[in-house]
């Protein structure tokens, strides 16, 4: 057995620049893979932050729901996965709106202050994590990918299957959610409330209605957002956190102004992550901590975010 | 002046034995005594009944007539009799049970594993239950949850002592660990963890703490021995959670030791999405073999599978957590050809019996790190039975000099040995390396039988 274990590698220049671009363009598919599934999360949190004003951890344990609901309609119900998809996203929408009934809406109806449902959701995130696990157990639970592991090459990009999904649902998702927010009358409710709620409601539009599409969306889109993680990481109760601290720091980034910016903020986060630690000469886990200081450095430099107004209050 | 107080004097250990531990005791018990008549004194009829079942006088005295309102000497007598016999009762059950606590992240990210030591634990009191007891006393496990707090782990362990904990295990983060342990120290009270950090006994001085997890350098020494000096330019990745960066460190420690060169040293992001930056980052460094030592399950099961998609395909050699079953349905056939450092030796019955009794108690098949949690109890068991009381310096006394006590970890035909300078009790030699093929842990290829 042990005379198996040594290995050589070609040692010539030429093949290994070409390594080096090949390493770039796995990088950049990388990049494109998280930079979705944080621009996603951040976005599950724009969609409640711009109405209402509440910044709902929660959301991070909505994705975690999203996996492992996702994985038991999959595997324990044998669904195909073009069924299971909309199946879990609907499940994780009626998960956020009863949530919104029970425990947002009393607060918000008795004027309570801002940094109440804001609590009562953080309470709520440990509650769900905690149940989550009683229910689907401790174990990681694999996830199976609908179009397998094995990556698919177009022209120099190496991308599994998985990868490319997640690119093609992040864009379909952002462009739904731009329409929604720039075409319909619906989407200028939204924007109404977000610019002033007691006038939005003198105006006619119905608040309850909008918080509780809010969080119906958001809870949705974080779902969706944990199914097409699962295969990459596995499905288990404690991934939510990690998801929501990313996707919050790419909502930052972003800025809240624009449904675009939650995008660029997640793969400028993303891009940011895998090229410290790839080309920065410093420890591995020294250049983990570089993206917080870059997020420091642009709060100080662009405190609006990336498609943020100047003077725009965030 | 009494004739036993002087220096020297044989009674001086019995008289200090008596105030420390006696007395306190009796004057507890007369407490409760007196609160009880208060108590009964102050109660209604009802209440009075209830205290007369617990106190399990016998269904002759709870007849009509001697409780009749008109029998009041009677049933002042009955009551007396009672608080007495609940005053015994409860002082028998206190006495009758060997209590032993456990400590540990039962929630959070260390659970999948803890649960599985606490399993083997509670599987090792069913046994010994069945086998009657301890010094012929039933067996109790308290169990504390320090959901991975340093700062809560020391605060359970206080209250396990305060509860009679004679003896402690404790399954938690090393960090969780150093801390507990000087609580347990304080009260002399023997503490057996199943750590794989090197820090927990060998760099603190508390002859009340041992280890019996095959520390993460006694890992690493059997993957050198194996791979009998093949490489020289290595790579090593863990993950950043507090029990990876402590087997990391022991890692790095010791490849460095040994003489290797690592040219790339890697950290995996808890919660992280993707993991190719950091092999890249190993590729290029080209190294002739690449260390693990994360212990975080779906990153490692993420690093497996990134490796495999990018076509690397250096020989891994790693710690013992890639033993665990669940990262064959999580990367399936990308552990393929993996070496790893295991402290269970599949040849051994006594483990056979252990995995035998998790799948009969707990219905699921074992993990592979419920021998941690049997084996501690039994070695415990051990000490008590052979100091032949519940005395906690006579059990650590005992504990320290254990030898070759065969347990259901180790390799076969070696066991655990403990001793003043050496409260690891795995063997330096116990731990064994096993191959995966065809996803499925394959049988021990180092040392052969």
């Amino acid at each position: 057995v042990q005379s198996h274990l040594l290995r050589e590698e070609p040692n010539n220049l030429s093949a290994k620049k070409e390594k080096n671009l090949a390493d770039f363009f796995d990088l950049l598919v990388s990049v494109s893979e998280s930079g979705c599934i944080y621009g996603l999360v951040a976005l599950a949190f724009l969609v409640i932050i711009k109405p209402t004003g509440i910044v709902n951890f929660c959301i991070g344990e909505w994705s975690m729901l999203g996996g492992l609901i996702g994985v038991s309609w999959v595997v324990q119900a044998a669904l195909p996965y073009g069924v299971a998809l909309p199946a879990t996203v609907i499940s994780c929408a009626l998960v956020a709106y009863a949530i919104e009934r029970l425990f947002v809406r009393p607060l918000v109806e008795r004027a309570a202050p801002m940094l109440s449902p804001v609590l009562v959701l953080l309470g709520l995130m440990i509650v769900t994590r905690e149940t989550a696990g009683w229910i689907y157990g401790i174990s990681n639970i694999f996830a199976p990918p609908p179009f397998g592991f094995t990556p698919i090459a177009i022209g120099p990009f190496h991308a599994a299957p998985q990868t490319m999904l997640i690119v093609a649902m992040t864009l379909t998702i952002f462009l739904s959610a731009w329409i929604f927010f720039e075409k319909t009358l619906w989407g200028k409710a939204f924007q109404a409330v977000a610019i002033n709620r007691f006038a939005a409601g003198l105006m006619g539009i119905n608040l309850g209605r909008v918080t509780a599409l809010s969080f119906a969306a958001s809870g949705a889109i974080a779902g969706l957002a944990g199914l097409l993680e699962s295969p990459q990481t596995s499905a288990y109760y404690l991934v939510g956190l990690p998801l929501a601290v990313k996707g919050f720091s790419a909502l930052v980034i972003g800025g809240v102004g624009k449904v675009e910016g939650a995008l660029y903020g997640g793969l400028l986060l993303a891009f940011a992550e895998n090229f410290t630690v790839r080309y920065l000469p410093i420890p591995s886990g020294v250049a983990l901590g570089m993206p917080l200081l870059l997020i420091i450095l642009f709060l100080i430099l662009r405190p609006t975010g990336l498609v943020g107004n100047e003077g725009e209050a965030r | 002046m009494l004739p036993v107080f002087y220096k020297g004097s044989p009674y001086l250990p019995k008289i200090s034995k008596f105030l420390t531990n006696c007395l306190p005791k009796m004057i507890h018990g007369f407490y409760k005594f007196s609160s009880d008549v208060l108590r009964y004194a102050r109660s209604g009829r009802r209440t009075q009944r209830k205290l007369m079942i617990c106190a399990i006088l016998g269904r002759a005295m709870m007849r009509k007539e001697v409780f009749s309102r008109r029998c009041a000497a009677a049933r002042r007598l009955a009551g007396a009799f009672s608080f007495l016999a609940i005053l015994l009762t409860g002082a028998r059950a206190d006495d009758a049970t060997v209590k032993i606590g456990v400590v540990g992240a039962f929630s959070g990210n260390s659970y999948y594993y803890t649960k599985q030591n606490l399993e083997g634990a509670q599987l090792a009191v069913k046994d010994l239950n069945a086998a009657g007891g301890i010094l012929g006393r039933r067996v109790e496990l308290l169990v504390e949850d320090d959901q991975d707090r340093p700062d809560v782990s020391a605060t359970k362990v206080l209250k396990l002592i305060d509860e009679g904990s004679v003896v402690l295990l404790s399954f938690g983060s090393t960090a969780s660990v150093l801390q507990n342990q000087r609580v347990a120290m304080e009260a002399h009270t023997p503490e057996i963890c199943g750590n794989y950090g090197d820090t927990v006994t060998t760099k603190i001085n508390n002859p009340f703490m041992f280890q019996i997890g095959a520390t993460a350098s006694e890992q690493l020494a059997t993957l050198l021995k194996f791979a009998s000096g093949k490489y020289h330019k290595v790579a090593l990745i863990t993950d950043d959670s507090a029990t990876g960066q402590d087997t990391g460190k022991a890692f790095r420690d010791g490849l460095k030791e040994a003489g290797m060169e690592i040219v790339a040293e890697q950290t995996v992001e808890v919660g992280a999405t993707d993991v190719t930056p950091q092999l890249q980052r190993i590729r290029a460094a080209n190294p002739e073999a690449v260390f693990n030592s994360g212990v975080s399950v779906a990153e490692n099961a993420l690093f497996f599978r990134n490796y495999r998609q990018l076509g690397l395909s250096y020989p891994i050699l790693a710690s013992g957590n890639v033993a665990s079953p669940a990262y064959l349905e999580l990367a399936p056939h990308m552990l393929d050809g993996v070496y790893y450092a295991d402290i269970i030796d599949p040849r051994k019955p006594q483990l056979k019996a252990v995995f035998d009794g998790v799948q009969r108690e707990f219905k699921h098949p074992a993990l592979g790190w419920e021998p941690v949690g049997y084996d501690g109890v039994m070695l415990f068991a051990n000490a008590i039975k052979r100091a032949g009381s519940l005395d906690k310096d006579k059990i650590q006394q005992e504990l320290i000099t254990t030898k070759n006590f065969i347990g259901s970890e180790v390799i076969e035909g070696e066991g655990y040995s403990f001793s003043p300078t050496q409260r690891v009790g795995f063997p330096a030699d116990g731990v064994v390396i096993r191959a995966i093929e065809n996803n499925q842990h394959g049988p021990v290829i180092y040392p052969k039988s």
